[in-house]
């Protein structure tokens, strides 16, 4: 995070702290949380520019959209994610299938 | 609901979704070839969920109801305005303020994604991301507008704002009648993010 982000965080504690989301969760889950805060910190160190990774969002939003795809707005922007990691050579598909399996088998209660 | 309480005899958590895992695989992947720090997203986090949030665009648009010369400038050329207040952004947009008068109500959108002014408003509403708000927000917003309960006269135009990376928009609102007396911090504090983004007027306090 930029030392400007934190003096504006610094900067709004004071007695004026009012609800500052007006009560609507911004996040519905907490992955949803952590994949947003990967694209900005991996965006923030230089790994792309935002509008590389906007536009791939806009692409995922406008096919699904199209398809009438029920999907949620932060599965398509993990969609996207994961796109501009692919084109950028950050990651390998397959090394993302298979930790994510792993992950999932970690959380298997039954396992 | 906690564990603890449901009785059910089930203390494990809800299997991950294929989205969650995926997350989390990224993020895992990630901190192990030392791209990222868990810390470094965690601060990330932090910041746009609970500190950059509505106050900011609240504070501006206070100092220009008390501050004329303020809101002259802030019209002219926000993003200068805007950076007076030290609240600057990761995603170096231009900003635009555009005003509503009793003639004019002026209401933001993004119809491609998800363009918001993270700077001065935080995160976007699940609402603002939907498919249909960005559709009819557009193509009817008397009647969006209606649905968030606000009757807008036929005698006052509405302009919709379509945002782009290009340029975001923020309201400024109405300052509310009966609010001469009170403070710029108590002013800020009557300031939602709904009444910056166009969807809600500013209501004195008591009414």
């Amino acid at each position: 995070m930029s030392r400007l982000a934190e003096r504006i965080a610094a900067d709004i504690d004071g007695p004026a702290a009012i609800p500052r989301r007006n009560g609507e969760p911004v996040f519905n889950e907490p992955w949803e949380s952590r994949v947003f805060g990967v694209a900005v910190a991996l965006c923030e160190q230089g790994l792309y520019e935002w509008d590389e990774f906007r536009e791939r969002l806009i692409a995922e939003i406008g096919s699904a959209d199209q398809r009438g795809d029920a999907s949620t707005y932060y599965e398509r922007f993990l969609a996207a994610l994961e796109r501009l990691m692919l084109d950028k050579g950050i990651c390998l598909r397959e090394e993302i299938d298979r930790r994510a399996a792993t992950e999932s088998a970690d959380d298997d209660p039954d396992h | 609901m906690s564990e603890s309480d449901s009785g059910s005899g089930h203390h494990h958590p809800r299997p991950l979704s294929a989205a969650a895992a995926r997350a989390k695989a990224i993020e895992s992947l990630l901190v192990e070839k030392g791209l990222l720090a868990s810390d470094v997203i965690d601060r990330v986090v932090e910041i746009y969920e609970k500190d950059v949030g509505p106050l900011n665009g609240a504070r501006v648009a206070a100092r220009a109801w008390i501050d004329p010369a303020y809101k002259r400038r802030l019209l002219k050329d926000a993003t200068p305005a805007i950076a007076e207040l030290e609240i600057g952004g990761i995603q170096g947009a231009h900003m635009k303020v555009v005003e509503n008068t009793p003639t004019v109500h002026n209401v933001v959108c993004c119809t491609l994604c998800s363009c918001y002014p993270w700077p001065v408003l935080g995160l976007p509403p699940a609402w603002y991301k939907s498919l249909a708000y960005r559709a009819r927000i557009v193509r009817e917003p008397r009647a969006v507008l209606r649905e968030f309960g606000l009757e807008i006269p036929p005698s006052v135009e509405v302009r919709v704002w379509d945002s782009s990376a290009e340029m975001r928009y923020l309201v400024l609102p109405e300052r509310p009648p009966d609010t001469e007396g009170m403070s710029e911090a108590e002013l800020v504090a009557l300031i939602t993010r709904d009444c910056l983004v166009g969807v809600a007027k500013v209501k004195a306090p008591g009414r």
